[in-house]
């Protein structure tokens, strides 16, 4: 999954982002300022958007009114120190699907980026189930037929997305551009590597085929019929 | 204990004076009226002496012997009457006397009235003296009739005492009627001091206003409404002043606060190396580091608005201004290299100053380091300082993008985001122009800014010079 973390102290910027890579699996990208922000948000499919209000050049409320008037639909959580009731209506009404109230628990923080990813891929479910397979992305454990699966951080990453869009071809640019962030260099050969080290791994004589390649297309996760 | 209450005090007076009036009035009435009834009572008594003198005649013409025709008296000298009269003739002594005369009583011959108490009553009488007998044929020297005539006075006390009384009772009535109009008065009058008082207990942190219609306000209560409103005022605008520094406070807190909470859970928030605790517990510290100096910029803000509200100043010695400026280009200078923008300072003349020269520095640190920021690269700052009158003059302009007209406005608001100085010096939390505007206006100075979009800004700072030129 994919955050963009808008957010003008650096500092809190970072940790943010430390703590949705480390705990949540998450590519991270940081904007600190809002016309970075917005352009940031525009340009780039994020699977979720944080984003602080007090900002410099273009606020924080402001963005999210262009970003929701601009036809996208992520989801976006904000960080806000006010916490007046009229405050967070207004907030909500203008198109944010959260918010966190100044100063905030982390766990908490990554618990509800977690719950707006999920319902933003039309999941309510923290167990992803796709034939056999279980994926947990709360202790981002994988099953199948009720073994445990042991992951690399990367492959775990690839399956989770593949899961949340079970049943749909998932290009390799999408790939990409869903587990990547602007630091990593993307090499088109590195998915690849992890879709067969993910074959490998869940799929055995006695398990049939999940992942299927659509050449020229992408990949699909289902039961194979 | 009376005394306290106005009210009291005021209808006090009323009666005091009015008992003092009332008691010169009856004094005056009361003597003018004796005065008139002894005059009625003597000419009375002079009016019944002579008709006594007139009783007196020849008895007998070749004796010239004198007689008093007693038979022909006026009833009031019959025995039973109370009045006395003794008539005395030059050639003959007494010749009548009343028959109620005391033995022994007389009296010296002058015009005076006397009063004396004969046969258990006071009388008051007086002599007539020296009236000439009319005879034909001893007109050189007729003898004389002196007649001492006095009657019972008692009429005349008695009178008095009615009058007396008549005024005392008048007076009762008036000082009771004038009581009851003043006190009625008094409270009308004190009226709307109770609803000023009742204005002004309603006065609380939410109600600031004594609501009193000043046109229909007694004329002495005026002064104290206008100074009771003034006072108000001075008490809300420090109190809002107050309060929206500890919302912003507040409020500002929870960024630095956030900041250090979440290095700290993220720390914890999975197992780490020693080398990363370490380097998490430094960046806690850098974080704590930066929440105290904006408690220390926040209470240093204050207390400049404080001083610049009023309170008074006190150990601050006398500084040189373009000295203050020059050490305030020296502590930008990294940070003009950095930008690549030079500084230049330009002073005309010596402008002493009684300051604290740290309070300067910031003012000037802060508008050199927002000139600085929003400088082109290559650009250029300037610093003019000019000595005009017993005013100082600092001018810093930059030659950057300007600053939009809508946002000059708040430019000197607290934590404003659109501060550039959000960095270094006071600690990058939106409070530098807020400083500058605090420190100067603490001195009694003002401060200006003047922005044209792609050509600039200029910021003016006036001082007053005139305590240390004093």
């Amino acid at each position: 999954m994919r955050v963009l973390v808008i957010e003008d102290e650096r500092r809190l910027a970072e940790n943010v982002a430390r703590s949705l890579r480390e705990n949540a699996g998450c590519a991270v990208d940081v904007a600190i300022n809002g016309e970075d922000g917005l352009f940031m948000a525009e340009s780039n499919p994020y699977d979720l958007i944080i984003l602080d209000l007090m900002l410099p050049v273009i606020n924080g409320f402001e963005l999210l009114k262009r970003f929701r008037r601009d036809g996208h639909g992520n989801p976006v959580l904000v960080l806000t120190a006010r916490d007046e009731k009229e405050w967070v209506v207004k907030l909500l009404n203008a198109g944010a699907d959260d918010y966190v109230n100044k100063p905030f628990d982390l766990g908490e923080l990554i618990a509800r980026a977690k719950a707006l990813i999920r319902r933003g891929k039309g999941h309510g479910d923290a167990v992803l189930r796709v034939g056999d397979m279980e994926v947990n992305t709360v202790s981002h454990s994988v099953q199948r037929a009720g073994r445990e699966v042991l992951l690399t951080a990367m492959e775990y990453r690839v399956l989770e997305y593949l899961a949340y869009r079970a049943g749909a071809v998932v290009s390799k640019a999408e790939l990409l551009e869903h587990l990547y962030d602007y630091n990593w260099e993307k090499f088109s050969n590195v998915i690849e590597v992890y879709i067969s080290g993910l074959r490998r791994k869940l799929e055995g004589e006695l398990s049939p085929a999940l992942i299927h390649t659509l050449r020229g297309q992408g990949y699909v996760l289902r039961e194979s019929s | 204990m009376i005394l306290s209450s106005i009210q009291k005090r005021v209808l006090l007076t009323i009666v005091l004076s009015e008992l003092l009036l009332a008691a010169a009035l009856a004094t005056i009435a009361i003597s003018y009226t004796r005065q008139r009834l002894l005059a009625a009572f003597d000419s009375a008594l002079r009016g019944r002496a002579m008709s006594v003198a007139a009783l007196v005649h020849y008895d007998d013409e070749a004796n010239s012997r004198l007689g008093f025709e007693k038979s022909l008296a006026p009833p009031n000298l019959e025995s039973s009457d109370p009045d006395l009269y003794r008539v005395e003739v030059t050639t003959a002594g007494v010749i009548a006397r009343s028959s109620n005369w005391p033995p022994g009583l007389d009296f010296a011959k002058n015009g005076a009235p006397v009063k004396f108490r004969a046969n258990g009553h006071m009388y008051r009488g007086s002599w007539l003296l020296d009236l000439p007998i009319m005879d034909e044929d001893r007109p050189a020297s007729p003898p004389r009739i002196s007649v001492f005539y006095a009657a019972r006075s008692n009429g005349i006390e008695r009178e008095l005492v009615e009058a007396t009384t008549f005024i005392a009772a008048c007076s009762a009535v008036i000082l009771i009627v004038t009581l009851g109009i003043a006190y009625w008065g008094l409270r009308r009058g004190l009226l709307p001091l109770r609803v000023l008082a009742q204005q002004a207990a309603q006065v609380s942190t939410r109600n600031w206003d004594v609501e009193v219609d000043l046109a229909r306000q007694p004329d002495e209560l005026k002064p104290l409404t206008q100074a009771l409103n003034e006072m108000l005022a001075r008490l809300r605008q420090s109190f809002v002043q107050q309060r929206e520094f500890l919302g912003n406070a507040a409020h500002e807190l929870k960024t630095p606060v956030a900041i250090l909470k979440s290095t700290l859970q993220a720390l914890i928030l999975k197992p780490r190396s020693t080398s990363e605790y370490q380097n998490g517990l430094q960046d806690a510290l850098e974080d704590l580091d930066r929440l105290e100096k904006l408690l220390h910029w926040m209470l240093r803000l204050a207390r400049a608005e404080q001083w610049a509200s009023g309170s008074s100043r006190t150990d601050i010695g006398v500084v040189e201004l373009t000295d203050t400026c020059e050490e305030a280009v020296a502590r930008v200078s990294g940070l003009a290299r950095l930008r690549e923008v030079s500084v230049r300072l330009c002073a005309n003349g010596r402008s002493p100053l009684r300051a604290d020269p740290e309070d300067l520095q910031i003012i000037w640190v802060n508008l050199l380091e927002n000139a600085i920021r929003y400088s082109p690269r290559h650009g250029t700052v300037e610093m003019h300082v000019a000595h005009v009158g017993n005013r100082a003059c600092v001018r810093v302009v930059d030659h950057g993008p300007g600053i939009p007209a809508d946002e000059v406005p708040h430019i000197f608001e607290r934590f404003h985001r659109g501060d550039p100085s959000r960095a270094r010096e006071t600690g990058g939390f939106g409070l530098g122009l807020a400083l500058a505007k605090a420190f100067t206006e603490a001195y009694g100075g003002t401060i200006q800014i003047s922005s044209e979009v792609r050509s600039g800004t200029s910021v003016v700072v006036d001082l007053p010079l005139s305590v240390a030129n004093g």
